[in-house]
């Protein structure tokens, strides 16, 4: 089940991760990228690893660091990095979603569903969610819902 | 030295040092760039702020990018000083506050704006100036979704 | 059938009932109701529009049309993102081959900052003002040809250095000249709009109501001064369906996907 909420008044400040961009640059090293992290990064940014000491990447606009990859992207890896690393920011409950295409959400929704992670996810915007697939939603806590095209 | 971005047309075109070339028509003075990640959005501001800020003499660059302004948390409080640039706004969810959302609003074509946002946070504009990047013929380009005469 | 969905129950609701009267059979519409806030009292605003579309959905059958009156197509507020709105709309009424449509005006007040026969009306008054004329001209010239009007030029500077509210954004605007304009014409008749609930049956009740139950209420000396002597709209004297043709022929209507009449 993916926990929803369209606002991130629902946690506390050590309780959220809001700028993922800074989370993954600050705490994702390239040696620490696992599997699961390298097969979403070909997935949502096309991008291939091709060498895993450096961070270096090929993606269809060139060759660059991990740290070029788009913000949706690693909103994924961050929370892979959670998860494999439960220890290190043990207050997290939540992650912002905001930045995240349809494209990315998806990935993120097939990631939580996948490893039952218990994580809860703030998206404060509509841009197309309804293009995910469906599966068990709830929403704020309280509205359960399979299918995001009825999300009020 | 050529233009990034040309005034009359509304163009934001060139060419990257990775050959990635870029090639969007505005339709009005105010555009939100929305849609999937990895479609470029951070990759365009990234590349033109490498033509902005830069120590070296102005004809070491392949283009002029003095009539753009790409706003950032440590230069926004000098969005109000800004006129005739093309304004840029990456991750706006994280940058945009009242008073510069304020500004946009109350600005009437003193400058235009690229705003890559997707979450709701009160500039007004309507759905004709909501598009999407995407890769076509070689180029990256803008898409809009939308085209009702009413909403111009 | 039409379910028309209105964020409120201000001017833009009346004004819409009334075209659906006029046009369709009265038991091929409905005004969909209001859900109720958690006080129990009917909740408004545009965040309740994705739930006020939601509650008919169940009902929805092919070949109905769900019609949404936004206020204003460019209010991208928290909670709310008219862009969104309109695309996730057309998504879920093409699950049941239901037509799904916005109206296609940027803001309620540019319908009839549009209309030429406001234009000609406050040109014709003697109380008009030459700034207040030279902002309706450009507004009404830019809408008519589907281009944007709240730009840098002098006239819209002009009205904006008069009424400071105006230059916050395009419908603060469209609403202080509207209410300038027709305020202005309250001499002839009920021509006064505002966004409040009634308005079309009060204070702007000439626009849309037959001119004959309009004068059955007010006082022969009232018939004689102002609807004899003093007005001057081209639908005086009318009815509802001729004053709804004539603002749908010379207004921004006449340029829509759907006019007033294929309501």
């Amino acid at each position: 089940m993916v926990r929803l909420y369209t606002s991130g008044k629902y946690f506390k400040d050590n309780e959220i991760i809001i700028d993922n961009d800074s989370f993954f640059n600050n705490n994702v090293s390239a040696k620490s990228l696992s599997e699961n992290s390298i097969k979403v990064m070909e997935e949502v940014d096309h991008a291939k690893l091709l060498d895993q000491n450096i961070g270096k990447i090929e993606t269809p606009y060139g060759i660059t660091g991990i740290q070029d990859l788009s913000t949706g992207c690693k909103t994924i890896l961050n929370c892979i990095f959670l998860q494999e690393n439960p220890e290190v920011y043990p207050t997290v409950r939540a992650i912002n979603a905001t930045e995240c295409g349809k494209n990315a959400l998806e990935q993120l929704f097939c990631y939580i569903d996948k490893t039952n992670m218990d994580i809860g996810i703030v998206l404060e915007h509509e841009d197309e969610i309804y293009e995910c697939g469906n599966r068990e939603y709830l929403i704020n806590d309280s509205e359960k819902i399979t299918d995001l095209l009825f999300m009020v | 030295m050529r233009q990034c971005y040309d005034w009359q047309s509304n163009v934001l075109k060139f060419t990257d040092v990775n050959g990635n070339k870029y090639n969007l028509k505005f339709r009005g003075n105010k555009t939100i760039v929305h849609g999937d990640s990895a479609t470029g959005k951070s990759l365009l501001c990234t590349m033109l702020k490498s033509y902005i800020n830069d120590n070296n003499n102005a004809s070491f660059k392949p283009y002029n990018a003095d009539n753009i302004f790409i706003v950032s948390k440590d230069n926004k409080d000098k969005l109000s000083l800004q006129k005739g640039k093309l304004i840029i706004i990456d991750r706006a969810e994280l940058i945009l506050d009242d008073q510069m959302v304020e500004i946009i609003n109350a600005d009437r074509g003193d400058n235009r704006y690229l705003i890559f946002l997707r979450k709701p946070m009160g500039i007004e504009l309507s759905p004709n100036y909501f598009g999407t990047l995407c890769k076509k013929d070689g180029e990256l380009q803008l898409e809009y979704e939308c085209y009702v005469r009413g909403w111009a | 059938m039409l379910y028309i969905i209105t964020e409120d129950s201000n001017s833009s609701r009346d004004f819409w009932q009334c075209v659906a009267q006029t046009f369709r059979p009265v038991d091929s519409f409905l005004l969909v109701p209001f859900p109720s806030g958690s006080d129990g009292q009917n909740a408004s605003g545009n965040t309740t529009l994705k739930a006020q579309v939601l509650s008919i959905f169940p009902k929805l059958q092919e070949g109905d049309k769900v019609f949404v009156a936004v206020d204003c197509v460019a209010n991208n507020t928290q909670g709310f993102s008219a862009h969104d709105f309109v695309k996730w709309g057309t998504r879920l009424c093409m699950k049941k081959e239901v037509d799904f449509v916005a109206t296609s005006y940027w803001c309620f007040e540019d319908l009839y900052l549009s209309y030429d026969e406001v234009l000609a009306m406050y040109l014709k008054n003697p109380m008009a003002e030459n700034v207040v004329i030279g902002a309706l001209q450009y507004v009404h010239d830019n809408l008519q040809n589907g281009t944007d009007y709240f730009d840098t030029s002098q006239e819209i500077q002009n009205f904006i250095d008069l009424h400071n509210s105006a230059g916050k954004n395009r419908e603060h605007f469209a609403n202080e000249l509207l209410m300038e304009v027709t305020r202005a014409l309250k001499g002839n008749g009920h021509f006064a709009i505002t966004k409040s609930a009634g308005a079309f049956h009060k204070s702007a009740e000439c626009w849309l109501r037959d001119c004959s139950d309009i004068k059955e209420k007010m006082a022969p000396q009232q018939v004689i001064n102002i609807c004899d002597k003093k007005c001057k709209y081209c639908c005086k004297d009318k009815g509802t369906v001729d004053k709804l043709i004539d603002l749908d022929t010379r207004s921004i209507c006449k340029d829509s996907d759907y006019q007033l009449q294929q309501i």
